[in-house]
């Protein structure tokens, strides 16, 4: 019998889609070498980033609504932490609602751990990151409110970013700080403070001596990348260490 | 046996915290709190600890568990083993250390007295069924401090109110009793209402499920409401919020300039470099998102 294949609505999410644009190339080049459908759909518009509500509520529920109608009953994935709880948010209200019952919202990390599996992605490593010591920052939004991610985040504890790391034959650094805020949503309100929220996974990483940083939010990414200038240690999307253990890429580029 | 690890520090003779293990053999249906208790008892009296009601409702006993503000009093002992391996309790955060695990509650309970958690002015209204369901939820709140030892946002920036008085500001806010909303309102946006940087922190880690994160949120848009737009976190709510009624996304490369006005934009130049230098620009001009019509 032949296997079922794995097809996913894609939604990028605004900043794949601008700034963070080479996560958004690296995780369809990805996608195609492990055999994983992502359909474009051009309609999926803004998830509210949990701010849109601050502003408009209503606003924020409505786009969220068109956002499952026009996925058209395939699963969502996305590549952004704050796209997937501002979706869970308003898909479990949803939910209570009698609405979409059978469709889901999930995160590029679980469908490369939980559908695609571990066993697949180590028997597609075409090249091992043998030696590499990659610090894994998980961020908030993927492992909280966990009310809205325990499906598949299912221990306050997480170690799933790691196995993927591991996967790709280099060693994980596991840090405790690893779930703290990087600060991105306060970086234009107050600048200091929002540094001082990311430099404490940083000098971590640092210490550790870990080689470079992995994110699975482009905003993370954004802030530990563009926002700072203090640590120099290189930060780098999931997706692209991703297609360098696959062989399709030789570094990220533009470190 | 389990390895417990406590954060012991006695300022009479301490320099600086330090660890000390114990070996212990936790019952099933044990909580931290109950352990504690029996450690206290049976192998460090010096322990020190606040505690009271052991039920959940005097929000004393909150530390840190395996890094995470929690109630220890509803927290089982076996639950946290079988996730980390081992208990590490702390001193909740961004607090003072008294002794071992208690902390110095007054700049929290200054905060609490900075929202004037009184009436000043009353409406003379009734008090219906429907307008206790906006205050019921928060007022719940224990007063344990479990979002305010883990809100990274305090711990950055001292002027911020933290998770809880927010709530209990609220619960004042929506009050139909309470005469003095926009005063109340300008006094948080004062003390920067805005700093909050969704972590979820607060949310995930309240005994009483009130969801602080969501309350600042509703804060923050009954302050615009309230016509009170003229700070960098207003004008970024309502820029992003116009992008999205226009084309259906977020234009982030027009973001800072509605933020920050066209003067403190410039202090984004060292960013708008790193971008260059490192290929990530955003667009200037973006398509509308298909399908999406303009909302007013």
């Amino acid at each position: 019998m032949e296997e079922k294949k794995i097809k996913y609505a894609y939604f990028p999410g605004c900043a794949s889609k601008q700034v963070a644009s080479k996560y958004d190339i690296a995780t369809r080049k990805a996608c195609e070498a492990l055999g994983i459908e992502l359909i474009d759909v051009p309609e999926f518009g803004c998830c509210g980033a949990g701010v849109v509500k601050e502003a408009d509520r209503e606003l924020n529920e409505d786009i969220n609504e068109r956002n499952f109608k026009v996925a058209n009953g395939v699963d969502i994935m996305t590549i952004c932490s704050t796209c997937v709880i501002n979706l869970r948010k308003d898909l479990f209200r949803l939910r209570n609602e009698g609405k979409f019952t059978d469709f889901n919202v999930k995160h590029w990390l679980w469908v490369l751990t939980e559908d695609l599996g571990m066993e697949k992605l180590r028997a597609s490593i075409k090249k091992p990151l043998t030696g590499v010591k990659i610090a894994t920052y998980y961020g908030c939004h993927i492992v909280r409110p966990s009310k809205f991610v325990k499906d598949h985040q299912k221990s306050d504890n997480p170690y799933n970013f790691e196995e993927f790391v591991e996967a790709l034959g280099a060693q994980a650094v596991d840090l405790p700080t690893k779930m703290d805020c990087c600060g991105f949503h306060s970086n234009l309100v107050n600048p200091k403070a929002s540094q001082k929220m990311s430099e404490k996974y940083l000098k971590d990483a640092d210490e550790q001596k870990a080689d470079i940083i992995i994110t699975n939010c482009p905003f993370c990414h954004m802030q530990f990348d563009i926002f700072q200038n203090k640590y120099k240690i290189p930060v780098v999307h999931m997706s692209e260490v991703l297609c360098m253990a696959l062989g399709l890429q030789k570094t990220a580029p533009y470190f | 046996m389990s390895k417990i690890k406590i954060q012991k520090f006695d300022p009479s003779k301490d320099e600086k915290p330090y660890f000390e293990e114990y070996e212990f053999d936790c019952a099933e249906d044990q909580t931290v709190l109950e352990m504690l208790l029996k450690i206290k008892e049976e192998v460090d009296p010096t322990l020190g600890f606040r505690h009271s009601c052991k039920a959940g409702i005097c929000g004393s006993c909150s530390m840190k568990i395996n890094g995470r503000a929690r109630l220890t009093c509803k927290l089982m002992a076996a639950d946290e083993i079988k996730k980390f391996g081992e208990i590490v309790i702390q001193p909740i955060g961004n607090l003072k250390i008294e002794k071992d695990l208690i902390v110095d509650m007054e700049p929290f309970y200054k905060e609490m007295r900075a929202v004037k958690p009184w009436f000043d002015e009353v409406t003379g209204e009734k008090v219906r069924p429907e307008d206790v369901k906006k205050i019921e939820k928060s007022s719940e709140c224990i007063w344990c401090a479990a979002c305010f030892s883990d809100c990274p946002s305090r711990d950055a920036s001292n002027g911020y109110l933290g998770p809880a008085a927010s709530v209990l500001a609220q619960r004042y806010i929506d009050d139909v009793r309470d005469n003095n909303k926009r005063e109340r309102l300008r006094n948080l946006l004062q003390r920067q209402l805005w700093m909050c940087a969704h972590c979820e922190k607060a949310t995930e880690n309240c005994p009483q499920d009130i969801e602080p994160q969501e309350v600042i949120s509703k804060l923050r848009e009954k302050s615009i409401k309230e016509g009170m737009i003229y700070n960098t976190g207003a004008r970024h709510a309502r820029t992003l919020t116009g992008h999205v009624k226009k084309y259906g996304e977020i234009v982030e490369s027009r973001l800072p300039l509605g933020a920050l006005g066209p003067f403190k934009v410039f202090k984004l130049m060292p960013v708008l470099w790193r971008m260059i230098r490192k290929w990530q620009i955003p667009p200037l001009f973006i398509k509308k998102v298909k399908g999406w019509k303009r909302k007013k």
